[in-house]
């Protein structure tokens, strides 16, 4: 049986669905990480499990047992949110402590608690201090020290690691991780970032519009987005999306994006032979040489971006302008005429009216 | 470079010429409060005969008379101890109900919606219509309902006018705690009223300090009501002082050592107060 499962959950304000229907299940021990841009709902569905705010319909079940009408002081979850509840009046020390003296647990058993836990986390050194001498790190896993001193069945986190710069947020990611590892508390991990999502879940939900669009192994989404939606939001860096017309015969798809022709093999999930579609390729799938090859696409490079580890070219060709990655050591130019070449496996295809995927691998 | 120097005295001017207005009337007061009754009206700031008759006289009313003859023949019968007390009774009383009330409006007014057009913006209006028009109103009210002259008609009334002002400061810091933090704590185990007691109280200490301390004040030297609803056993300090009134004039000494007194008071509070109203307050302080 599920550790917590979701059934139906919607939630409505003023006639508008934050969210939409939502069924979902965790596992015990498990992290299911839920990613969606600001404004998707994610805040909404975490508050929902907490009990803090109530769904206009569905249900909220754990171990079986509904606790939809539970109120959140009775669920015995944790919750991390965006704006960590770190109180500026106290000291790290009752900070940490204040759900134990909510629960008038002796003093030495809560001065136990909190050493532990702060032992755990690695913030003893802050214990005495007041949060305003914290930095980004030791503020975050005061929070975190806090919502796991009660030994929570259940941890919501809200975008934790938001406010931290990209550096430690990448440190504390990894750290956390492990952390959980350790633990094998149950946590439901809400952000905005689709890879962090996927570093972080052992199964991921890509919340749009307050709806879920797909639910599973992160790899799996990854690889095999179901709906142009996802696609778009999962790829960073962005997607390129054209509008194609397709053809399909037996095992393969004719694609024609604008001259061009490229041929896939793939079964359509359609009962159009032919029609328009939405094509999109991850600037990463395509790659780049210098001279023509068999399959290549002469291109003119328009603008060079810089992304870290790689660059990121808008090449033009014909009217079209399609961004690649190329890797930094290829010395390449704003100007320079290059060839593209692109794995057709690696586009997909998606129904212009509704966005669901249309291509099945064979 | 001269540019600054002369933005710079004129800054020290402006401040001198104020402190100068407001603090010529408090020395006046020093002054008055140790001259003897021949330096009363003379012009000079340092008594020649310092005294301190004026501060014994108001604990000794009985020898007005004798000291001063028809000058000292006034209406005061008590000592101003009972003043004194009866200030402080009021003015703490006051206080404490207002800000105890008007945390807990704020605290509704901040995180909830009230239905239809009442808005917070209602508490305001008692605020825009010069007291003096409700006087005579209160005066029937309360001398039916039998509450002239009490203890309990002064808190009533201070506290019911009062409280606007603790809702206005408080509110501005409830709206400054994130809900996400009284969230937390309700998850964490704590009942919606603890989570007002145990978190928003705390963190608001600072506004509290801040609306008890400006409506003590108020309080404190509120002369006009006091003077219409109070005529013997709640007589308030400024009522009490405005009664040293001779025969022939102002009893300007006592008065002046009086107010003198009743200034002790809040100067001693608002400083012993005074770290409690920065320290502790800092918000939003997420650093990366």
């Amino acid at each position: 049986m599920a550790f917590l499962k979701l059934e139906g959950i919607s939630k409505k304000y003023n006639d508008r669905f934050a969210l939409d229907n939502i069924t979902l299940s965790v596992e015990k021990g498990e992290i299911l990480s839920i990613a969606g841009p600001p404004g998707s709902g994610k805040t909404t569905l975490l508050k929902i499990i907490a009990g803090l705010v109530k769904p206009t319909s569905g249900r909220v079940y754990v171990e079986g047992t509904d606790i939809t009408e539970t109120p959140p002081y009775l669920r015995g979850f944790s919750m991390v949110f965006e704006t960590p509840p770190v109180y500026p009046d106290r000291t790290g020390y009752e900070n940490i402590a204040f759900p134990l003296r909510l629960r008038k647990l002796p003093e030495d058993e809560v001065r136990k608690r909190v050493y532990e836990v702060a032992e755990l986390l690695a913030i003893k050194h802050i214990l005495s201090r007041k949060p305003s001498t914290y930095s980004g790190g030791e503020y975050q896993r005061v929070a975190l020290a806090r919502a796991l001193v009660t030994s929570p069945k259940l941890l919501l986190l809200d975008e934790p690691f938001r406010n931290l710069d990209a550096k430690i947020r990448e440190h504390m990611v990894v750290w956390f991780k492990q952390l959980q590892a350790k633990l094998g508390i149950t946590i439901v991990y809400a952000t905005h970032d689709p890879l962090e999502a996927f570093t972080i879940g052992n199964r991921a939900a890509i919340l749009l519009n307050g709806r879920v669009k797909q639910y599973g192994l992160p790899a799996n989404i990854l690889r095999n987005p179901l709906s142009h939606d996802v696609d778009e939001f999962i790829s960073i860096p962005a997607l390129n999306t054209f509008k194609v017309r397709f053809r399909s015969m037996d095992d393969e798809v004719l694609i024609q994006l604008n001259s061009i022709t490229i041929r896939k093999r793939a079964k359509l999930n359609t009962e159009n032979g032919e029609g328009e579609a939405i094509a999109t390729v991850r600037p990463m799938d395509i790659s780049v040489s210098r001279s023509p090859g068999e399959g290549t696409v002469a291109g003119r490079v328009e603008l060079i971006q810089y992304l870290g580890a790689n660059i990121l070219a808008t090449v033009r060709v014909g009217d079209l302008s399609i961004r690649v990655v190329v890797p930094k050591d290829a010395v390449i130019r704003e100007g320079e005429d290059i060839y593209l070449s692109l794995d057709p496996a690696r586009i997909r295809l998606y129904e212009t009216s509704s966005g669901r995927r249309l291509d099945v691998v064979v | 470079m001269e540019f600054r120097i002369v933005t710079k005295a004129l800054k020290y001017i402006v401040i001198g010429v104020f402190a100068l207005w407001t603090l010529i009337p408090l020395a006046w007061i020093v002054s008055l409060a140790f001259k003897s009754y021949a330096e009363w009206r003379v012009s000079y700031f340092v008594p020649k005969n310092p005294t301190t008759d004026n501060f014994v006289l108001l604990f000794k009313p009985e020898e007005l008379l004798g000291r001063y003859g028809v000058m000292g023949a006034t209406a005061i019968i008590e000592p101003a101890t009972k003043p004194l007390i009866n200030s402080l009774i009021v003015t703490a009383a006051t206080t404490f109900l207002a800000v105890f009330i008007g945390f807990f409006t704020a605290y509704g007014a901040s995180r909830y919606r009230a239905p239809g057009p009442f808005t917070l913006f209602f508490t305001l209006l008692t605020r825009m219509l010069p007291p003096a028009i409700f006087i005579t109103p209160i005066m029937v009210y309360y001398s039916n309902l039998g509450l002239l002259d009490t203890y309990f008609g002064l808190v009533f009334l201070y506290s019911a006018v009062t409280v606007t002002y603790a809702i206005w400061i408080l509110k501005g810091f409830i709206d400054a705690v994130p809900v996400e933090w009284e969230e937390a704590a309700m998850l964490e185990g704590a009942t919606p009223i603890k989570v007002v007691f145990k978190v928003v109280l705390p963190l608001v200490r600072p506004g509290l300090v801040v609306a008890g301390l400006f409506i003590f004040l108020l309080t404190w030297s509120e002369l006009l009501f006091a003077l219409v609803l109070t005529n013997i056993s709640a007589v308030t300090l400024p009522v009490h002082i405005s009664k040293y009134v001779g025969a022939v004039g102002q009893l300007f000494g006592p008065q002046a050592a009086l107010a003198l007194i009743g200034s002790i008071i809040p100067v001693a509070i608002g400083y012993a107060i005074q770290k409690h109203l920065v320290t502790g307050f800092t918000f939003g302080m997420v650093r990366g």
